[in-house]
């Protein structure tokens, strides 16, 4: 059973996200070959990294790969990042695109089995509203859920969003005004059910 | 529901504790930054880079990148083989006569039809169509080219060239020089009329530098070929460094064309401790994993290898034989008999067509080889790239690649048409 990690909002985002200038002596250092800061710069963006990529993906064991392989991805592309511009973007962009990505093969792989709402250790809790939220995205298509998860977890704007999934902007904007409306009945149900 | 409200949610939903991945993740990326390339670059012979490759490049030139990512990025189907074997090919290669030099007539037509969705300015049209008719004569000291290249706009270009090994030098004829005019905003104006009335020219080559021009230094047994050629898949930097070049990931040569660090370079630890370490960092280092879209792969990397190397005018009858023997072996290979080219010709045909991947925009690749059951020589190469959706008339093609050989036999010597630059070639020569 997998252990479920109930983090507040605010506080995550504080504690793994940094302020860009912090990210930025952190790249340039590990552009430099330091181990500490190449570290220090996983473990603030882990946490947003993985959680975009399981409320994309849906499914622990492949955002665990996902977040893995973004990781990895930037960390090799390291040098040749521009630090002047804010690195959790240009990172976020990537891990939501593997998550398409593995999305996208996930009908061919015939490992992959599709998850049950996550469960807390022990004893079932109590749903809460974000339980509805996780349940009410798995509704969504793939790419209604990476336009929300960019929109309203990443800070993405609409236009960012259309250059990350290199899509056009009304597209991106349709697939934002559907994903929303969809949740919106999902979520008024979870409330009724509460 | 407002947007912060969902924000909220989306931040404080329960997810899974991903701890043990995150440590992991931790411990490569340390591993990936502090000790990269740390082990020496294992330098690989100078090789014939194909023809093919060209080709596919071609492809992307012409805006293609969808149908490159697609080309490239295929994985290894189920193993079948039917009628003939592929030994059979292999025994028929080993007897094939050698020459001064070889004679190769082909000609290939690129078509790329772009997707619906990829909005092309007024400039570029949504079907490209590249035509290209070569004759090509290969031997141990002189290459000699002619042919054509004809984009549907405006004039065919021109190839004409003979290169020669021993003097490094490239004979072009006046028509390939080009006239242009330059009109700065000074008014200003720098011109070049071609070189109207003089005659060819000779230059240190250019063409000698991209590995075009020798024999594939290969082994013949199949067991330690298949090994070489999955060591140029494995070491890209190595092929790209030999040509001077450096890729969009950083791999290759400086300006210079010297070696330069190596990003991604051999493991900074035995294979088998890697292994232990992370599976995930080992197929990433060796450019062969799922997220690793950009590289196609290894089973997909070969074919396209053995066939580069198949019709590969310097390849030897050894080498193509052994050649036939790691395609026997390739997932994915099937072997069929009595079929019929494009131009109707009696062939034996190879066709791979691997299963979709998550880069290729869904579209399905077919690649067929069309071989000749007499002389085991390629006949036709057609890589066909088509939208998954789609029936009949509406399944679109988003590209297709054929390239048809319609000679391919030994010469004692270069044709007339080359003489002119021989002789240029001579008196470049003598004067030193």
């Amino acid at each position: 059973m997998t252990a479920i990690a109930r983090t507040a909002g605010p506080t995550l985002r504080e504690a793994s996200v940094g302020s860009p200038d912090d990210d930025q002596a952190l790249v340039a250092a590990a552009q430099e070959g330091s181990g500490e800061a190449t570290e220090a710069l996983v473990r603030r963006h882990w946490p947003v990294a993985h959680r975009a990529a399981y409320l994309i993906v849906q499914d622990a064991a492949a955002a665990e790969d996902v977040a893995q392989e973004s990781m990895l991805a930037a960390i090799d592309a390291l040098d040749r990042f521009d630090n002047g511009r804010p690195l959790a973007p240009w990172l976020h962009r990537i891990v939501v695109n593997n998550a398409l990505k593995w999305l996208r093969a996930a009908p061919r792989r015939r490992e992959v089995a599709v998850e049950s709402a996550p469960e807390g250790e022990g004893s079932q809790p109590t749903p809460v509203l974000s339980d509805h939220l996780l349940i009410a995205l798995r509704a969504l298509d793939a790419d209604q859920r990476a336009v929300v998860v960019l929109r309203y977890l990443l800070e993405f704007t609409p236009g960012e969003i259309a250059g990350a999934l290199e899509l056009p902007r009304g597209t991106v904007n349709s697939r934002l005004r559907r994903a929303l409306d969809r949740l919106g009945e999902a979520l008024d149900l979870g409330r009724e059910l509460e | 529901m407002s947007d912060d409200r969902l924000s909220d949610l989306l931040r404080s939903a329960p997810v899974p504790d991903a701890e043990r991945a995150l440590k992991r993740t931790v411990d490569t990326c340390r591993a990936r930054v502090v000790a990269p390339g740390a082990a020496p670059v294992v330098g690989m012979p100078r090789r014939w880079t194909g023809r093919r490759g060209v080709r596919i490049v071609a492809l992307a030139g012409a805006g293609a990148l969808a149908t490159l990512v697609a080309l490239a990025g295929l994985r290894g189907a189920s193993s079948e083989t039917e009628g003939t074997s592929f030994g059979s090919f292999a025994a028929i290669a080993s007897t094939q006569p050698d020459a001064k030099f070889q004679h190769v007539e082909w000609e290939a037509l690129t078509r790329h039809s772009w997707p619906p969705h990829y909005a092309q300015g007024e400039q570029y049209p949504d079907v490209i169509e590249q035509e290209d008719r070569v004759s090509l004569w290969v031997g141990d000291d002189q290459r000699y080219e002619r042919g054509t290249h004809d984009e549907g706009r405006g004039p065919a270009t021109e190839v004409d060239y003979l290169s020669d090994r021993e003097s490094g030098l490239t004979c072009f004829p006046n028509s390939m020089r080009i006239p242009f005019e330059i009109v700065y905003e000074s008014g200003e104006r720098y011109s070049y009329d071609g070189g109207d009335g003089k005659g060819a020219s000779c230059t240190p080559d250019s063409f000698l530098s991209h590995g075009m021009w020798t024999e594939p230094e290969l082994p013949t047994d199949p067991a330690a070929l298949r090994e070489a050629l999955e060591d140029e898949i494995r070491n890209p930097a190595e092929l790209l460094r030999q040509r001077g070049e450096r890729d969009d990931r950083g791999r290759g040569a400086d300006r210079e064309g010297a070696p330069d660090a190596e990003p991604m370079g051999p493991l900074p630890v035995p294979l088998s401790q890697a292994i232990e370490i992370d599976r995930l960092a080992v197929i990433a280092e060796l450019g062969l994993g799922p997220w690793s879209s950009r590289e196609s792969p290894l089973g997909q990397q070969l074919y396209s290898r053995v066939i580069t190397y198949l019709v590969n005018p310097r390849s030897s009858p050894e080498l193509r034989a052994a050649l036939f023997e790691v395609l026997a072996d390739l997932e994915g290979a099937v072997l069929k008999t009595e079929q019929t080219d494009s131009l109707g010709r009696e062939a034996a045909l190879v066709t791979y067509t691997p299963p979709r991947t998550e880069d290729n925009e869904g579209a399905t690749i077919r690649e067929d080889l069309y071989l000749d059951p007499e002389t085991s020589q390629v006949l036709e190469i057609a890589i066909l790239v088509e939208s998954e959706s789609g029936a009949g008339a509406d399944k679109r093609v988003w590209g297709s690649y054929v390239e048809t050989f319609t000679a391919r036999e030994p010469a004692d010597s270069l044709p007339p048409e080359a003489e002119p630059l021989q002789n240029e070639l001579e008196q470049t020569r003598a004067e030193g």
